[in-house]
């Protein structure tokens, strides 16, 4: 019996290909749409993999191999925050979504992470052959959509890596947010001029 | 896997009956007795070997704490793995749900749903059977005198060409039991069908959304034209499928649909071959005319007298076997077609010179 590890780098190559479909087939759907910046899928890292199904979770996962969605996942980077909802209409025509969240702050003094978050289902003529000869494969996946700005706070913010369990210091989540609120200022103001050069033509 | 749990229940279409005055279909949990679960199994293997299932994904609550419920979908979990309380109400809930599916179209149905397990896994199954209501003689033969007939009317006919079955699959996660398959022994009326069973039932969509069916259809003619070797025939039969399907009605087709109906031999066979698997295959989908045009790219005129060309696109214009010229008619400016080339093949030629 594979071990975890083995088992998720036996299927690796599969979801690789899968991946590629989809960057390849949302590449054709979003053709000629204004305001994509880029469209890209990753399939998730052996020990990334290893390390999520071990977390100390209520509740646990029993079934990783089928429980996490995210072992494919892709991202859409649009210009201005106004192209995001349209860029989810648009990506809903092709793949069906099972949960949708607007990851965001919830008051109206905090600035952090944003994002809209997708878990959709694996449309059948994605599939390559061979995702049927694993066991427990995924039968959702990620997908991403966020302005430029909000690209730009969240890689870094993400590559530092906080541990849960290590607090942060006071100053740094300030500057954090002071980042984080420049980054929200930016696709405000860059909306506004959208907004007036549109008026102006 | 082993059936571990049974249900029936007799539904009247209550699609227009108010909600005060609806009445909860009769039945519940029936024993299993070994004959009926072997009709059972064989009726299962027959569904899963007919190469007729289609992928739907059921419409569930997409916020993050909705926890992806839809009535279907959390009584189809509940009949898989909840307790023989929680199981029994969930199979009344569902055929309270397709009672209120059907209106005076439907015949009375039989509703079963069958829950399976393993022996020793973690995965469960549930088929949802509905078999509509029919008529048959009952007939004893005893002689010159003695023989007799009965009309049996409260009869289920599981044969029936208007049979319907729904199959859901997993484990009991978070990500399972979305997505299922159905399966509509009913040949033709596939919007009629698709309304009640799918989208009033199970309140579902079909898995392969319109944008995507569509572009596997238009690869898969695209290489069936392309592919060499094939007869004469079979490049009419490539072409009418592609002219069929720019003017055919509002409904879903299935690739494999689509082959049967149209194509044959080689044709058929690289047509079929752009699915990569058989839920790519067997999948109904609704067709996207305008995403069609832009993939399968055919120039169809009529011209004067009823007379129709049709062309690749590829092949229209300067240059190329049918031009197009603009003249002046009168006032008005007006296409003119022309074409001129060897005639490869005429289908009435041979009835034209006997």
């Amino acid at each position: 019996m594979p071990s975890l590890r083995e088992a998720y780098e036996l299927r690796r190559p599969v979801l690789e290909q899968v991946a590629a479909r989809l960057e390849i087939e949302l590449l054709d759907h979003f053709e000629g749409r204004a305001h994509i910046d880029r469209i890209s899928f990753r399939t998730k890292a052996v020990d990334s993999f290893v390390d999520k199904a071990k977390r100390d979770l209520a509740p646990p996962y029993e079934h990783p191999l089928g429980e996490i969605e995210d072992q494919i996942a892709g991202r859409i980077l649009v210009f201005f925050t106004e192209d995001v909802t349209e860029t989810v209409d648009h990506l809903n025509k092709l793949l069906k979504p099972v949960e949708y969240d607007h990851k965001r702050p919830t008051r109206y003094n905090e600035f952090d992470y944003e994002s809209v978050h997708g878990v959709y289902t694996f449309p059948p003529p994605y599939l390559v052959p061979g995702w049927g000869d694993h066991d427990d494969m995924p039968q959702t996946f990620e997908m991403q959509v966020r302005t430029l700005f909000q690209h730009a706070y969240a890689e870094p913010q993400h590559d530092l890596g906080y541990k849960p369990d290590v607090p942060i210091d006071e100053d740094i989540r300030r500057e954090l947010a002071w980042v984080a609120a420049g980054c929200w200022g930016g696709d405000q103001a860059l909306e506004r001029i959208r907004s007036l050069v549109a008026n102006a033509e | 896997m082993k059936l571990f749990r049974l249900f029936g229940f007799a539904i009247e279409p209550q699609r227009l009956t108010h909600p005060d005055d609806f009445v909860d279909p009769l039945g519940g949990q029936l024993t299993i007795e070994a004959t009926l679960r072997n009709a059972l199994d064989r009726s299962l293997r027959t569904a899963e070997d007919s190469g007729n299932l289609t992928g739907v994904v059921l419409d569930v609550d997409t916020q993050p704490d909705g926890e992806r419920s839809s009535l279907v979908r959390d009584a189809v979990r509940g009949l898989a793995f909840g307790k023989k309380k929680v199981g029994r109400s969930s199979a009344l809930e569902l055929a309270r749900q397709l009672s209120r599916a059907m209106d005076e179209r439907s015949l009375e149905c039989l509703l079963l749903i069958a829950a399976y397990k393993e022996d020793d896994g973690d995965v469960r199954r549930v088929a949802a059977w509905i078999f509509p209501q029919d008529e048959a003689f009952r007939f004893s033969p005893g002689g010159d005198t003695n023989s007799a007939i009965e009309l049996l009317t409260e009869i289920f006919s599981r044969t029936s060409g208007l049979r319907k079955m729904a199959l859901f699959s997993g484990k009991d996660i978070k990500s399972h039991f979305i997505q299922g398959q159905v399966l509509d022994f009913q040949q033709g009326r596939r919007d009629d069908v698709s309304d009640f069973w799918i989208e009033r039932f199970l309140e579902a969509k079909l898995a392969i959304t319109p944008a995507t069916g569509t572009k596997v259809l238009g690869e898969a003619l695209r290489n069936a034209s392309k592919a060499s070797d094939l007869s004469l025939v079979e490049r009419r039969q490539v072409h009418a499928a592609a002219l069929a399907m720019h003017v055919a009605p509002k409904g879903a087709v299935s690739l494999q649909s689509v082959a049967d109906t149209f194509l044959s031999g080689k044709a058929k066979q690289v047509f079929l071959d752009t699915a990569e698997n058989d839920e790519t295959r067997t999948s109904s989908f609704k067709l996207d005319h305008a995403a069609l045009e832009e993939r399968v790219k055919v120039r169809n005129f009529l011209v004067e007298e009823d007379v129709w060309v049709s062309a690749p696109i590829d092949k229209v214009g300067d240059g190329k076997v049918v031009q197009l010229d603009e003249d002046m008619d009168g006032a008005a400016p007006v296409e003119r077609l022309r074409i001129e080339a060897d005639v490869i093949e005429d289908q009435l030629a041979a009835r034209r010179h006997a």
